[in-house]
């Protein structure tokens, strides 16, 4: 086991960097010293001076920039061992400064923020180091006092290379002494009565391990803080990291049931370009919706439009880009367009591309971005107030696709069958007809999902689907449950969707 | 048998993760926040380093853990640790941020194994001060990359909206769940 000592970084930060050098190198264990408040430099107990390498925070030890005295202070910390220096802003003049380095010792500079990739070559090389240094520098950092004010050793000379640590490590027997191999062999007593002590490896496992098998009621995460009762020792990383969730390596591997996602076709289409001439084939009452036949003929258009109603109010929509701009809040032009008659008496002016911004900023206080609204959340809840006591009847069928997800969160009444056609459909295209035989109970919530999804523009209709009367769809979605089925009879799937249904129920 | 079961939250800094692990939860969160001292600081006063931590508990006796993962990029070798046997990944995003579009994409190409083994939402927080165009753009670049556009704005505050969204993300990984054969 090989120790590296974490010093001056904040609580979180170690733990994180000691989790990294867990994964990373198994055979390591941290030592870690805490940051102290006053960023003093603290005291090193024995097995923290008998680490081979250190990363250091120099702004943690009360060292951000440099000066002949940290540097000198630097040096005691290190003691000759190679280390991992993280600075600040822009190095604080430490990189410009030439220290005196022992034999050997490598230092990796590494600014803060730094990247994963980074930090992990930095203390690569940095062990690489230790490794190449060891046994006479560990010896030598083994020998050496502690960094405490008042104990420093000698002043070493900025000036002079090689510096005292090397020197110190030639002069000093490499042999161990007995007292650092009565302290290995009491730590070595201690880590098979008790595998997790403060500084136990962090390996990668180690996370999952603690929190998942202790929920921390109020505890901090688990790399760092040790648990009060001493844990097992951890467990192959396949084994461990599959304890949270029973289910064998094979379905761990991947956990989706879902057919894989298929992109949107090229020839489909949207509201502009045919989607809602294609609704219309099939659901021909709503032609007499005056919102429907209001939505026709914005569309029609293709570009932006004026919208008036009476002598005051006004809105502009423009279906292409999705908005409508309007001075009221949402719910309040909701309200305002849920009156058929008004609908009924709005009067379109298309709007020249070029001006429309313009003609936005004069009808409401000047904003242009801040009055758009989105059209799709507009045009759901319109048009689902207007088929709240529809009954809907399709003569036909189409087949489409979700380009965008509906804004459930902002929509009012949808429910878990929304949600779940909603998945459906955003990941495959799908024919009226095949979601009706995947939920045969629920026609008219399907219908109306459709049309919804159809006419805010959500969807895209697909032209080679089948849109004639009486067509008959292929059975894809049928199909696409043919595995699915088959795959939820085995006890483990099964167990799953019993745990998918009880999630559903805590959370609709 | 009870069984335990993880979701993973990512995103950027200020993106809503340990909100909206708060607002799921039935146990305080397990915060692991520090003082921001680095570039995130003017976006956060603190910012989640190690990981967050919540649980919901459900009626059949089975646990789901919800995990934030740290919102830094120098913190990306935790995203293994966390999402190792996880059901899913919601990614919250924020609305108002400069270019939520090029986060969507970084996090997603992080993400991508995993995502592709499960299944991924994202949640769009500050909408109201970024624009309604953001979820517009995540769902144009979401089918871009091959993936269902499952992404909608949401307040991480809102217990409602998240449970929205975990919805959306269990029927990804299970689309057909309880439809009639």
């Amino acid at each position: 086991m090989k120790n590296i000592l974490l010093m001056g970084l904040t609580d979180h930060e170690a733990a994180a960097v000691e989790i990294m050098i867990g994964m990373n190198w198994r055979d390591h264990r941290c030592i870690t010293l805490k940051r102290e408040l006053s960023l003093a430099i603290p005291e090193q107990h024995a097995a923290a001076r008998s680490c081979e390498a250190c990363v250091l925070d120099l702004f943690g030890l009360g060292m951000r920039k440099y000066s002949p005295a940290n540097a000198t202070r630097l040096m005691e910390v290190m003691a000759g061992r190679p280390a991992v220096l993280l600075t600040w802003g822009d190095g604080g003049g430490w990189l410009e400064a030439k220290l005196p380095l022992a034999k050997g010792q490598h230092i990796g500079w590494v600014g803060m923020p730094y990247t994963s990739a980074g930090l992990r070559d930095a203390i690569k090389k940095v062990k690489e180091a230790a490794e190449r240094m060891v046994p006479p520098a560990a010896a030598a950092v083994a020998a050496a006092p502690a960094a405490m004010p008042g104990r420093a050793r000698p002043v070493v000379s900025l000036d002079v290379e090689p510096a005292l640590p090397a020197a110190v490590a030639e002069a000093e027997p490499a042999a161990v002494p007995a007292w650092r191999r009565a302290m290995e062999l009491a730590d070595q007593l201690k880590r098979k009565a008790a595998p997790v002590v403060s500084a136990r490896p962090a390996a990668r496992a180690a996370v999952t391990e603690a929190v998942l098998a202790n929920p921390p009621a109020r505890r901090p995460a688990a790399p760092v803080a040790p648990p009060p009762t001493p844990a097992p020792e951890p467990a192959p990383m396949r084994a461990r990291a599959s304890a949270p969730m029973p289910l064998p390596k094979a379905q761990a591997s991947s956990v989706s049931l879902a057919p894989p996602a298929t992109r949107m076709a090229t020839d489909a289409v949207g509201l502009g370009k045919g989607a809602l001439a294609a609704l219309l084939q099939v659901f021909p009452l709503l032609r007499d919706q005056p919102l429907i036949g209001l939505t026709e003929k914005i569309i029609g258009h293709d570009g932006p439009m004026l919208l008036r109603i009476g002598t005051d109010a006004a809105f502009v929509t423009h279906t292409r880009a999705g908005w409508l701009a309007s001075g009221l809040p949402v719910s309040a032009l909701l309200k305002l367009l849920r009156t058929p008659r008004l609908v009924e008496s709005v009067r379109a002016e298309p709007l020249d591309p070029d001006h429309v911004e313009e003609t936005v900023r004069q009808r409401f206080d000047g904003k242009f971005h801040r009055a758009q609204k989105p059209l799709d959340v507009i045009t759901w809840e319109l048009v689902s107030d207007v088929m709240r006591d529809m009954k809907l009847q399709r003569q036909g069928d189409l087949t489409f696709q979700l380009r965008r997800f509906p804004n459930f969160p902002m929509l009012a009444g949808v429910g878990p069958l929304d949600v779940q056609l909603a998945a459906i459909c955003a990941r495959m295209p799908q024919s009226i007809s095949e979601l009706l035989r995947a939920f045969p109970k629920h026609e008219q919530d399907v219908l109306r999902f459709v049309v919804l999804c159809v006419v805010s523009g959500l969807a895209k209709v697909i032209p080679g689907g089948p849109v004639a009367a009486g067509a008959v769809a292929p059975p894809r979605a049928a199909q696409a449950q043919a595995p699915v089925a088959a795959a939820a009879r085995k006890p483990e799937v099964a167990a799953r969707r019993g745990f998918f249904k009880s999630l559903m129920d805590k959370l609709f | 048998m009870a069984s335990i079961y993880k979701l993973v939250f990512a995103g950027p800094v200020g993106a809503g993760k340990t909100t909206a692990i708060q607002s799921l939860s039935d146990i305080e969160v397990v915060r692991t926040e520090a003082n921001a001292s680095d570039d995130v600081k003017t976006l956060k006063k603190t910012t989640t380093v190690a990981m967050d931590y919540g649980l919901m508990k459900l009626a059949s006796g089975d646990q789901v853990r919800l995990y934030g993962t740290p919102g830094q990029k120098r913190f990306d070798f935790m995203w293994d640790i966390l999402t190792e046997n996880a059901l899913g990944l919601v990614l919250m995003l924020r609305g108002n941020s400069p270019d939520p579009v090029a986060d969507l994409r970084t996090y997603v190409t992080e993400f991508r194994d995993f995502i592709d083994r499960t299944s991924l939402v994202v949640g769009i927080t500050h909408s109201d001060q970024g624009g309604w165009q953001t979820r517009q753009m995540v769902s144009r670049e979401l089918v871009a990359m091959g993936l269902p556009p499952t992404a909608m704005d949401t307040d991480a505050r809102s217990r409602a909206h998240m449970a929205t969204l975990v919805k959306a993300l269990i029927y990804g990984i299970d689309p057909f769940n309880n439809a009639e054969e």
